[in-house]
């Protein structure tokens, strides 16, 4: 009963949340959007495509924080057995990798103009697309266990597998976060540092929004998502105790 | 090699990136809210027919 | 809950042991992990002459001279450590200008020129508005030093 009284509470919560997230979340990143686009100036030397930089960095910031919120649910699934935490960790890969996906190709469209190649194998880029290949491995990992021959792991779990294999996926995070220290790189260093931001006052602000705008879409899909595995749960569930009543 | 990007092409790319954002991240919104709304109303179909 | 303690224990020790591995690796990689050489690392020896490698550096202040032909240019690659002359013949992108940074791939020449095949600039990290903000799009904005 354990296993039911917790995506219960957490249903109450989540189902009056996730309206609300897409809404403020599409607000934000609409309106960063629009300022990105139009109210603030070009770069002194970028021009125009430096406002690929408020759809870049909130992809960057979201493939990479979701790798590290899919280890926190593998740690979590791996340790305290909570019921959630499987759920939550399937729920996280197919937006994490949308932002990882979108992070690399909006990087491509940067880098043309501006290095004047779409791509090129250095640190950051590298680590990247080992992140994009990690979700891959995670999703064909964990649809795996779904499919077997047992139907979906009882109550969404991970295998052990699956959540040391996430656990193990984010030793990468902080090497792209480090790649363009360690490294001498094509891509330039960070911007944005405890120290402060050496993107102008003036440039920064429409980031904020599309941050917040990004992060709270990506929150509505993990809701979604989450909910839609906990009603397969239900729906087998039922079904396997109607099979059950039927064999008696 | 002015060190500058100047010239009309580059919003181009700048309209490429962000309508590629859109498009993904909008395709995935629709199908997790899709598969959402399917999956609960079968479990909701389902609960319903409990005696 | 003394299973849950043991997993936690185990999880924690596993944890420590594959980030300690990532970092030993990464800094294993430490030199061919890195894109580019920089001139400081060229004078110490550490290339030889004909061998295809990346270079990459600042673009000296007042170094960027174009041949009679139009299509190669020379120019001086710095560190602020070390300097190297660079010669290339061919289009560079539009952000390649002095005193900004750019990579260079292609070989070392006897005589101590870098011959460039392809030449990319690298964009710092600083983002700023342009400077004269009511000037037209097209004209230079940026800041001569």
């Amino acid at each position: 009963m354990h296993a039911y009284a917790n995506p219960t509470r957490f249903l109450a919560i989540a189902k009056p949340l996730t309206p609300w997230l897409l809404g403020v979340g599409l607000l934000f990143v609409l309106g960063g959007a629009f300022a990105g686009l139009t109210m603030v100036p070009g770069e002194a030397k970028q021009g125009e495509t430096a406002r690929i930089l408020y759809v870049h960095v909130p992809s960057a910031w979201l493939g990479m924080g979701g790798w590290t919120s899919l280890a926190v649910a593998g740690l979590v699934q791996l340790v305290w057995r909570h019921p959630l935490s499987g759920i939550a960790a399937r729920a996280i890969a197919v937006p994490g990798m949308l932002f990882t996906a979108l992070c690399l190709a909006t990087g491509s469209i940067w880098g043309k103009p501006t290095w004047g190649t779409w791509w090129e194998w250095d640190g950051r880029m590298t680590s990247m697309l080992v992140l994009l290949f990690l979700y891959a491995g995670f999703i064909a990992l964990t649809n795996g266990d779904a499919n077997g021959a047992g139907g979906q792991r009882q109550g969404g779990s991970l295998s052990r597998g699956a959540a040391v294999y996430a656990l193990v996926g984010a030793v990468n995070i902080p090497i792209i976060n480090r790649s363009v220290v360690w490294w001498n790189s094509l891509h330039q260093g960070p911007s944005i540092t405890l120290g402060g931001s050496s993107i102008d006052r003036t440039l920064l602000w429409p980031l904020g929004l599309t941050l917040v705008g990004f992060s709270l879409l990506f929150g509505a899909i993990v809701l979604m998502r989450m909910r839609r595995i906990i009603a397969d749960n239900r729906v087998a569930a039922r079904l396997r105790r109607l099979a059950d009543d039927e064999g008696h | 090699m002015t060190g500058v990007i100047s010239g009309g092409g580059q919003w181009a790319y700048v309209a490429a990136a962000y309508i590629l954002t859109a498009l993904l991240t909008g395709g995935v919104l629709w199908t997790s809210w899709r598969a959402m709304a399917k999956a609960e109303k079968r479990s909701d179909a389902l609960r319903k027919d409990r005696k | 809950m003394k299973a849950k303690h043991q997993r936690l224990i185990l999880a924690a020790v596993a944890l420590c042991g594959v980030a300690g591995a990532g970092v030993l690796a990464a800094s294993a990689l430490r030199d061919e992990a890195a894109y580019f050489r920089t001139p400081a690392e060229v004078v110490a020896g550490k290339t030889t002459v004909g061998e295809p490698m990346r270079l990459g550096g600042m673009v000296a202040a007042g170094s960027i001279k174009r041949q009679a032909d139009g299509l190669t240019i020379d120019f001086v690659a710095t560190d602020g450590k070390a300097s190297i002359p660079v010669q290339f013949k061919g289009i560079v992108p539009d952000l390649f200008a002095e005193n900004s940074g750019m990579v260079a791939d292609g070989r070392m020449r006897a005589d101590g020129v870098f011959v460039a095949d392809r030449i990319l600039a690298k964009h710092d990290e600083r983002y700023m508005p342009p400077q004269m903000g009511d000037m037209p799009k097209n004209m230079k904005v940026a800041p001569k030093v």
